[in-house]
């Protein structure tokens, strides 16, 4: 199209030379040289915008030039100068008209083109933005606009803008603003306004507004620019909440760069090492390190390069004041989005005080252990030694019996039987008194233990003893356990044998054992007779050990056997308890962990 | 002194153990079969004739009876001398004590015990006990070759019966 408008240049050249010969050769009357408002108009046509004027110029020389030149040049030189001049008139009046027309057209395409690229801007811009009329009424907006409030061209143009979105825009304040933008030639930033957007929620807005001039009409607008911060706000909110807990933290929270220099120093570092954050940030973390463990860092910076993290690292730091203190620390690297690792995080909390618990623990566990030692050595000697002199008592007494058979009435073999019984009673109670520390001090291994079956053995066991006896049994399903076989079996033979015990004055006696359902957490054994029963008020000393609340007389027994039952169950991880009434029966329970979960006491 | 040897070594510190049992075994008249010593040290000098009893005839008892809990040397020590030693450790060795303590039980045991009794303090069953005990290791068992006069060995010494 260029090239064509260029080939116009000699038509014009051409069209120019044409109306000069035309001048020159034609008589006078005929006007030719009037042509030359053709030739201004051709090259109006010429791409160059002042083209008209330089032909208009041109054309001003050609002018004098026809009539010079021209053969029938007779007339008065006052008329062929008039004629000329009115040409030369004509033909500038031309230029200036086509030039004036030119700006004009430039001047819309501009205007144009401004509008166009106004417009692709509001449509590009990822913010919301809309356009109020000076009624602020709605005049258009963009596609985010549309995008981000769910809502059409249709449904909001012409609308006033508090009347969107169910008059959520209907703020005093926003009214306020929005109605002073335009009189006033104000603007506002950064009005926050909560907006909930159906299928979406509540999202947080801020709101920005200019006037915008339109010099078409001469018109004013209101800009509206909305920007949705939920998300920066929740992110703000976020980081704060990091930050005042990192602020407010005990432990020193620390970060620093790769090559060891501070980049940050909460208030816990600041207590814990004495340095405030003006003193250290931009400095070298070594200040903080005993000399004898400078080798420390080097170590630290090249693990957490490999990527690792040195969890609770036990060691040595010093404060300000010089001092060193134990500390625990949680290093690990910082990484920028690509994962690149940029820093060092740590966290180090004062562990003195933990270590010397730790080793007043150790102290007291190796007393604990001394005792336990003395405690073992103790009953050791009590088996031993305990033993003997009962057994010579005995043993005496029953040699004295035979030696004297002759020379002892009634009276003289009844105390030397005495003798022997209550040394047996002995023997009996030391016996016991045995067995119970054993139960506290052997090793406990758990298995899966079927009570059922451990039942069933135990009864066999105690039955050929009760055979005289009429004892009605009752015997539910139970449930199975963990623990320790051999010591289940001495609790269930224990209660059961106490069953047996207790009912022996019952004409028809009935024992019943069973499990009580209903809890997730434990499962609970009992044992229930019909036999002597107890008052409750003194059901606090059914598990101690030598207690009892009946007299040898009534009932035989040294008062070891529930304290065992206890002890066995308390380190099963159990409880037990009694329930009962003097002659009305008792019950006894038995509850195991429902999981493994079996204490370990001493 | 000891010239004529003795078919059970009595290892126990305490004298009226010593009596009840010896009391004990006289029922069966194997009073006279038992040689009492009164600690662990002594018991092994018997065994090896040392000291007092290096004149002693060159035999080792039917059975030793040994308590755990002696003055110098206890019982478990005795035991695991007698167990190591190559020329002792076919000697039958009953534990006869007053312990039930488990930890006594399996270390003797472990140490090859050939019996294990707790001294009962009824006196009837200990008499029982004890008697039983005499007459089977030292009436009833057959004791391994080179004990009561059986030994023969390289010396070939004098055994006067």
């Amino acid at each position: 199209m260029g090239g064509q408008r260029f080939n116009l240049l000699p038509v014009v050249i051409a069209s120019g030379a044409v109306v000069l010969a035309l001048d020159v050769l034609t008589p006078l009357g005929f006007t030719a040289f009037n042509l030359y408002v053709g030739v201004v108009l051709l090259a109006s046509w010429l791409p160059w915008q002042h083209a008209a004027l330089w032909t208009a110029a041109g054309c001003t020389l050609l002018i004098p030039l026809g009539a010079l030149l021209s053969p029938f040049s007779n007339a008065k030189f006052e008329v062929i100068l008039i004629n000329r001049a009115i040409a030369a008139g004509c033909v500038w009046l031309v230029a200036l008209l086509i030039i004036r027309r030119k700006k004009a057209e430039v001047g819309e395409q501009l205007a144009r083109e401004a509008r166009a690229y106004a417009e692709s801007v509001v449509e590009t811009v990822r913010e919301p933005l809309v356009i109020l009329d000076a009624d602020l009424r709605v005049h258009r907006a963009n596609r985010s606009f549309y995008e981000k409030f769910r809502t059409t061209p249709g449904a909001i143009e012409h609308r006033l803008f508090f009347e969107l979105g169910n008059g959520q825009w209907d703020i005093p304040k926003l009214r306020e603003i929005l109605h002073a933008i335009i009189p006033q030639h104000t603007e506002f930033n950064d009005f926050e306004a909560e907006y909930e957007i159906e299928g979406i929620g509540r999202r947080t807005m801020i709101l920005n507004g200019r006037k915008l001039f339109r010099p078409g009409n001469n018109t004013s607008q209101i800009l509206v620019a909305i920007e949705d911060i939920t998300e920066r706000k929740r992110a703000a909110e976020g980081i704060a909440r990091l930050a005042s807990i990192v602020a407010s933290s005990h432990d020193a929270i620390i970060s620093k760069t790769l090559d060891g220099i501070v980049t940050s120093w909460n208030q816990g570092a600041e207590q814990l090492f004495g340095y405030t954050a003006g003193e250290m940030i931009g400095h070298p973390i070594l200040i903080l390190l005993p000399p004898d463990r400078l080798g420390e860092e080097a170590h630290i910076i090249a693990s957490l390069r490999q990527g690792k993290i040195l969890d609770h690292f036990e060691t040595v730091r010093r404060n300000k004041d010089g001092r060193l203190f134990d500390v625990s620390l949680t290093i690990s690297p910082i990484r920028d989005e690509r994962g690149t690792i940029i820093g060092i995080s740590k966290i180090a909390r004062d562990i003195t005080q933990r270590k010397r618990a730790e080793e007043e623990i150790r102290r007291k566990g190796e007393q604990l252990e001394a005792a336990n030692k003395e405690l073992e050595a103790f009953s050791y000697s009590v088996s031993h030694d305990l033993r003997a002199p009962l057994r010579h008592i005995n043993g005496f007494a029953e040699l004295l019996g035979k030696h004297a058979a002759a020379a002892l009435d009634d009276k003289g073999r009844r105390f030397l039987q005495t003798i022997s019984d209550s040394a047996k009673q002995m023997g009996a109670l030391v016996d016991d008194l045995l067995s119970f520390s054993r139960v506290g001090r052997t090793e406990m291994r758990s298995t899966p233990v079927r009570l059922d079956q451990l039942v069933k053995d135990v009864l066999d066991e105690i039955q050929p003893e009760a055979q005289d006896r009429h004892i009605a049994w009752t015997i539910s399903p139970l449930p199975e356990v963990h623990g320790d076989p051999p010591l289940l079996r001495q609790v269930l033979i224990n209660l059961i044998g106490n069953a047996v015990k207790y009912t022996r004055q019952r004409e028809q006696a009935a024992i019943e054992v069973g499990c009580l359902n209903g809890s997730q957490t434990e499962h609970v054994v009992f044992v229930r007779d019909n036999g002597a029963g107890f008052d409750m008020q003194y059901a606090h000393k059914l598990f101690g050990v030598f207690q009892r609340l009946h007299t040898a007389g009534e009932f035989e027994g040294t008062g070891i056997g529930l304290a065992n039952v206890q002890r066995i169950i308390h380190r099963h991880g159990g409880r037990v308890w009694a329930e009962g009434t003097v002659n009305g029966g008792a019950t006894f329970y038995v509850a195991f962990p429902a999981r493994k979960e079996a204490s370990h006491d001493g | 002194m000891m010239a004529e040897f003795k078919r059970i070594l009595f290892a126990e510190d305490n004298p009226k153990d010593v009596e009840l049992t010896l009391t004990a075994l006289e029922e069966h008249n194997l009073a006279n079969e038992v040689v009492v010593v009164n600690d662990g040290a002594e018991a092994l000098d018997y065994l090896y004739r040392r000291g007092k009893y290096a004149l002693r005839a060159d035999s080792n008892p039917a059975v030793v009876l040994l308590d755990l809990k002696m003055p110098k040397m206890d019982g478990l020590e005795v035991l695991r001398t007698i167990k190591a030693d190559e020329r002792l450790n076919t000697i039958p060795v009953v534990i006869l004590t007053s312990s039930r303590e488990e930890k006594d039980l399996v270390e003797s045991y472990r140490l090859g015990v050939n019996a294990y009794v707790v001294k009962p303090v009824d006196f009837q069953k200990f008499i029982d006990a004890v008697k039983e005990l005499g007459v089977f290791w030292a009436v009833i068992n057959e004791p391994p070759p080179r004990s009561v006069g059986l030994r023969q060995d390289q010396h070939a010494s004098s055994q006067p019966r």
